[in-house]
């Protein structure tokens, strides 16, 4: 799966960014790579705050079921 | 893993300075007159390096946009000693919100550019859109893919 980070910039100056497709904790290792590069191009981070993705929107991200989404079908199924 | 994530920036101008270069060989130095420029074609502004007060005093700026919308005109000054950036207005008779919107522009543009190159320099491919908020104001997105 191909990475992707996207960057939404705000006019009040406030940005959200939200990485996709990488596997455990390279997201936050590319993300202190990109630091790196803001800092050598004058752009310091200030006010950072990180919310891990949950395992259905990585799973829906990749087009895969987690356990759970798979287990609330059955039993909607079951129901029905 | 994949992450969300939400922050602010501050524009500091030292990786020349480091080097012990000048300002104006900094990496940002460039961003920032891209910056300068593309706020001032955006407004209808003149970038020039003067900026008046009140009284009709010059006042030399590194950079300084001037339009008939804020005659006297909002000025960007890079401190040789640190390399922090400071804009510069007077604002007195009802300018605060123009002045404050200009300057917002410069930093907006600042960010995109820089977050763009920043992508690059990881080899993303990059992806630019905008689009215009009634309510938030104007949206720019960078997207990079690898």
């Amino acid at each position: 799966m191909q990475r992707e980070i996207k960057f939404t910039i705000s006019s009040n100056g406030e940005v959200e960014s939200e990485f996709a497709g990488f596997h455990g904790e390279d997201c936050l290792e590319e993300a202190e790579n990109l630091k790196a590069a803001l800092r050598s191009l004058g752009l310091r981070i200030t006010g950072h705050k990180i919310v891990m993705k949950s395992q259905e929107q990585i799973a829906s991200e990749i087009g895969e079921d987690t356990r759970s989404e798979r287990h609330k079908r059955a039993r909607v199924g079951h129901e029905n | 893993m994949s992450h969300l994530s939400k922050f602010k920036t501050e524009i500091v101008l030292d990786s020349a300075l480091q080097a012990g270069r000048k300002i104006e060989d900094d990496p940002g130095w460039e961003i920032l007159k891209q910056a300068v420029e593309t706020a001032a074609a955006e407004l209808g502004f003149e970038v020039g390096v003067f900026i008046k007060d009140y009284y009709n005093r010059n006042l030399r700026c590194d950079f300084a946009l001037r339009g008939p919308d804020f005659p006297r005109g909002v000025g960007v000054k890079v401190s040789r000693a640190t390399g922090a950036v400071e804009f510069v207005y007077d604002a007195y008779g009802g300018y605060e919100r123009k002045a404050r919107e200009i300057c917002d522009s410069i930093v907006q543009n600042y960010q995109s550019i820089a977050l763009a190159r920043a992508l690059e320099m990881l080899n993303y491919t990059v992806q630019y859109s905008e689009e215009n908020h009634p309510v938030e104001g104007r949206k720019v997105s960078v997207k990079g893919v690898l």
